[in-house]
């Protein structure tokens, strides 16, 4: 197992799902987690047991779209555990998961998704570059999806604002390249709480999901995910940035 | 308009384009060249249709647009509306992505992605009741990321999943929506001045022509017998960007 110890991390969307999951995983891997979230009750929950698992972690309220919120997120980590090495950007629209018809779609959905994926992956970048160029290995991590290479059917706009990330990921690894930042997108499909509730709704959806992933089931959250991200906030990626890992079960093989 | 251009380039004929209506959006090089060589190619475009100037016609805003007009493109009566092409316009010049204030993330990643929706909105109203093709025109640097412009680089991202999501989308109703990327440099503004891509030397030489190089292309996939594609990126750069 990666080791993450001495090393602080934030994960926003940290209350649940994927966020929740490497939250956890990065805390039992040694690292002091910032549980950046909207709700109290969600962060404070993964919080507690972070510390159950015998790690270190406080929880931040963070509302994405509030830059203020970020940079709280990041004042913490600093003034608190005296810096910040690894950033992730997990947050996710509450209407990722709903279809649109492109030609429907107005002015509030592209708010709704833009904001929470995009913009505020730009806000989360502003903020944390400084602590993270200061530390040794700063990694800058974004979740992106299949859906942003290859396009979705049902969901254009979530598809468009993962594909923007990853080209945020390209660039901005670039950039803060000679800064010694790595930044890495991570493509996850995974079983959450909100992809429960839509197979619970439409138990068809279940086979065909599963049905497309050669290793035939949803990733853990903590287990199958959460392993990968602790690899891209370690060492061993330290020559690594730039790059998209799908951790879908082989449901995308098209790089 | 058999070309003169660099290692060749393509020869496009004259009336493989007959009888399809179409839009050019945008300005520049880029779009006056396709529409000089879509014209050549017998298409009739928005503005020569006398329908209105192209890119004023189907001017971008949040206000909606209009159909092309009572009776343009209905059969018997005139060309029919077959493809709509959208060229993305360039930023300012490069700068650091922290150091980006609101407005200039806004114009250099939000309104290139907002644009791209609403451009594609506008296509399908075009295309509507027929098949059709639609081309995003973009510049490659988001294919290997560059310095300085990473808030468009994003937005360029972004747009390019966006054309695939249209193609699943509208493939039913035989809308073909595919990508275009070419040399930073064709662009204009401060894109070609961006460092830091790993795309080396030119395989081919030069940045392209656009009547020669790129405008083949375009009548092609906007033309017969490119009607079997759909969802692609298309990298137009002499052989620079050649990754998966």
């Amino acid at each position: 197992m990666t080791g993450l110890s001495g090393r602080v991390a934030a994960v926003t969307g940290a209350g649940g799902g994927v966020g929740r999951g490497i939250a956890l995983s990065l805390g039992q891997a040694g690292a002091t987690v910032v549980v950046a979230a909207r709700r109290a009750a969600t962060g404070e929950a993964v919080v507690a047991e972070i510390i159950k698992n015998g790690g270190r972690a406080v929880f931040v309220t963070c509302d994405v779209t509030d830059k203020g919120d970020i940079q709280r997120s990041v004042d913490r980590a600093e003034k608190e555990f005296g810096g910040l090495d690894v950033f992730i950007h997990n947050a996710v629209s509450a209407r990722s998961s709903q279809p649109d018809a492109l030609e429907e779609v107005g002015r509030s959905e592209f708010e709704e998704h833009f904001s929470v994926s995009v913009r505020a992956a730009w806000q989360c970048a502003q903020a944390a570059h400084s602590a993270l160029a200061r530390s040794e290995s700063g990694r800058f991590i974004l979740l992106s999806s299949s859906a942003g290479i290859e396009g979705s059917a049902t969901l254009p706009l979530y598809s468009m604002v993962k594909g923007a990330l990853r080209g945020m990921a390209k660039s901005l690894a670039r950039e803060w390249g000679p800064e010694g930042i790595t930044v890495n997108c991570l493509a996850p499909v995974a079983r959450t709480e909100a992809l429960e509730r839509a197979l619970v709704a439409n138990p068809d959806l279940r086979d065909r999901l599963v049905g497309q992933i050669p290793l035939g089931r949803l990733g853990d959250p903590e287990v199958d995910i959460g392993s990968v991200a602790r690899f891209l906030a370690g060492d061993d990626s330290a020559y690594m940035t730039g790059q998209t890992l799908m951790v879908d079960g082989g449901s995308f093989m098209g790089l | 308009m058999a070309s003169e251009g660099q290692g060749g380039g393509g020869e496009i004929h004259s009336g493989s384009l007959a009888g399809r209506l179409g839009v050019v959006n945008g300005e520049g090089a880029i779009a006056e060249g396709l529409r000089a060589a879509l014209t050549y190619a017998g298409g009739q475009l928005m503005g020569a249709a006398g329908v209105g100037e192209p890119g004023q016609a189907y001017a971008i805003g949040d206000q909606g647009r209009t159909g092309p007009g009572p009776g343009v493109g209905k059969a018997g009566i005139g060309p029919v509306p077959s493809f709509w092409i959208e060229v993305i316009q360039a930023p300012p010049s490069p700068r650091s992505f922290v150091d980006l204030d609101d407005q200039g993330f806004k114009t250099d990643c939000e309104d290139v992605m907002w644009m791209g929706v609403k451009a594609l909105q506008a296509s399908l109203a075009f295309l509507s009741g027929t098949s059709g093709t639609v081309l995003i025109v973009v510049p490659t640097l988001s294919l290997a990321g560059t310095t300085g412009q990473v808030a468009y680089a994003s937005g360029l991202e972004g747009l390019r999943a966006l054309v695939k999501s249209a193609a699943r989308q509208w493939g039913h109703r035989g809308v073909r929506v595919n990508c275009l990327t070419l040399a930073p440099e064709l662009f204009g503004g401060g894109v070609g001045e961006s460092t830091g891509t790993s795309l080396g030397q030119r395989a081919l030489g030069g940045t392209g022509e656009v009547e020669h190089d790129i405008a083949p292309v375009a009548v092609f996939l906007c033309g017969p017998e490119g009607h079997f594609v759909t969802g692609l990126t298309l990298c137009l750069d002499g052989g620079t960007w050649m990754g998966p």
